[in-house]
């Protein structure tokens, strides 16, 4: 099925299901702009991510959105245009920049300085599963456009070890069964280096496409979210690019 | 938008199923709202309980002159922190244990619902109808420093009858509707027959009706009741050291070993008429 018509068929269910219960009165007309990709960026910053490592993050976020090829792939797709959000996460997550249009390379380098300005907030855990609750609930529930994809984009550098309520799979598979695609971004450096790619592999990805683009320790890091940015936004077929990166 | 608990097949489920066993929210029976009748509703798992998705869906789609109607649902234990509610109806809701840090509440209506052990840090109830509501034991601050600007506010909003406890300093209250409000440490349910006392230091009742107002045993030194009606209100034992109430009315009021040190007591209506002022604590302290 095409995640188009899977997103499509959510959002038809969703709005019957408030209605049906009386949550949603009314609501009103539909006026939410098209867009390629809905693409939320979730970002590690528990206590392994320093403020070496942290700046390298955001430094490679922000390069990232100035790199052309990446501004040729939003700029370039059916629309012209996503939304882009940011998710900082360690003990709790924080919505650390909300949904935001960028239509144009204007719009792309102000989002990267923004990037640049975030204040380290870090915390003691990897709660991964938390992250993906509130990207769940909070982040994904409130896209400010229709999107022909949602992706969300997780990268760190550790296992899930907050002892969460729900397994990260779980929630992972609410997101997929909503038609999301999750991909993910393990950094390998530190303890869980041998073992966070096929972690990521298990409890974190999913969804029609999705990959893992490992980066071999912080200091790749720059190199991999830009190239895993312009396969997001851009919908090629991840496999074609990067034989050898298992989906689910 | 999508992102929703079980994904397509349980919203189905949830749509054919849930829905036809519970009810809409109009099945919520008034006659039978006590405090007591919902715990029990609760803990039978009878109550209406909604996803913090669901809410945040609905409210995103709402118009403030269209409010989300969550009248008489679960909503315990959410993290729902954040969020504008645009006035949404919420009355005789559960929401116990809840997070609304940094929500926006003003103008909602929550008469008659159950706040209790819920998250309030930056929460604001401006304007809003808690008329009947318990607000016990909530969590004002983000840690042991106690920053009293990370208090609810509570202007204008409608609080009678309303039952507090618990820590509300920096709490303000201003021009709200407090009449018949309860911030004592009796709680007449069996199952709680005694409460420690409760503290409101540094909170603004200024212009706040509070007629007939239970504030027994409470601590609200350094309070604000400019203008304040406090007729009729028990403010037994109550510490009011350094509290400002210029210009308020104790017309009948009962301040029978009050603390009034460095009480500032002048221009207030009605002291002739006040009970127990012989008894007050530290009468030669206040400023008159």
């Amino acid at each position: 099925m095409r995640i188009s018509t899977v997103v499509f068929h959510s959002v038809a269910v969703i709005a019957a299901f408030l209605l049906s219960t009386g949550i949603l009165q009314k609501t009103r007309a539909v006026d939410f702009e098209p867009v390629d990709t809905a693409l939320v960026v979730s970002v590690d910053v528990s206590n392994s991510v320093d403020a070496e490592r942290y700046k390298l993050q955001m430094e490679g976020i922000a390069a990232a959105l100035e790199d052309e090829s990446v501004i040729d792939a939003i700029l370039t797709g059916p629309n012209g245009r996503i939304v882009l959000s940011m998710v900082t996460w360690a003990d709790k997550p924080k919505i650390a920049i909300p949904w935001t249009m960028i239509a144009s390379k204007d719009d792309a380098l102000a989002f990267a300085a923004r990037v640049r300005k975030q204040p380290r907030e870090g915390g003691e855990f990897t709660c991964l599963a938390g992250m993906l609750r509130t990207v769940s609930d909070k982040v994904v529930t409130q896209i400010p456009a229709k999107p022909l994809r949602i992706v969300v984009d997780v990268s760190g550098d550790g296992k899930d070890n907050c002892n969460a309520e729900e397994p990260t799979e779980v929630v992972r598979d609410e997101l997929v069964g909503a038609g999301v695609i999750i991909n993910g971004l393990p950094i390998l450096e530190g303890g869980d280096a041998d073992q966070l790619e096929g972690w990521y592999r298990d409890h974190v990805v999913g969804g029609t496409g999705a990959f893992v683009l490992p980066a071999d320790g912080f200091g790749d890091f720059g190199r991999a979210i830009r190239q895993k940015f312009v396969v997001e936004i851009s919908g090629l077929d991840p496999g074609a690019r990067y034989a050898g990166t298992p989906t689910r | 938008m999508t992102g929703w608990r079980g994904g397509v097949q349980s919203w189905i489920t949830a749509i054919f199923g849930l829905s036809a066993l519970i009810g809409p929210a109009s099945a919520f029976d008034p006659a039978i709202d006590d405090p007591t009748t919902r715990e029990i509703r609760a803990a039978e798992g009878l109550a209406n309980q909604t996803t913090a998705g669901e809410v945040t869906a609905a409210l995103f789609g709402a118009d403030h002159g269209q409010p989300v109607d969550l009248s008489g649902r679960g909503l315990k234990s959410l993290d729902l922190s954040e969020l504008d509610f645009k006035g949404a109806r919420l009355a005789r809701s559960d929401v116990f244990g809840t997070n609304l840090a940094r929500s926006n509440l003003e103008k909602t209506d929550l008469a008659g619902a159950r706040l209790d052990r819920t998250v309030l840090t930056f929460t604001r109830f401006a304007g809003a109808n808690l008329e009947g509501a318990t607000l016990m034991r909530p969590t004002i601050y983000s840690d042991l420093r106690v920053d009293w600007r990370e208090a609810p506010v509570f202007d204008s909003a409608n609080l009678r009858g309303t039952r507090l406890t618990g820590r509300f300093d920096g709490s303000s209250f201003m021009g709200a509707d407090l009449s018949g409000f309860n911030f004592s440490p009796h709680e007449p349910r069996a199952d709680i027959s005694f409460l420690p006392r409760n503290f409101c230091q540094g909170c603004k009742f200024d212009r706040a009706r509070l007629r007939g107002a239970d504030l027994d045993d409470a601590g609200l030194s350094m309070s604000s009741f400019q203008g304040a009606d406090l007729a009729g209100a028990r403010l037994t034992r109550t510490d009011l050291s350094r509290a400002d109430l210029r210009g308020a009315d104790l017309t009948g009021a009962d301040l029978s070993r009050a603390d009034l040190a460095d009480a500032d007591l002048r221009g207030v209506v009605g002291l002739e008429t006040v009970k127990g002022l012989g008894l007050a604590l530290n009468l030669e302290r206040a400023i008159r």
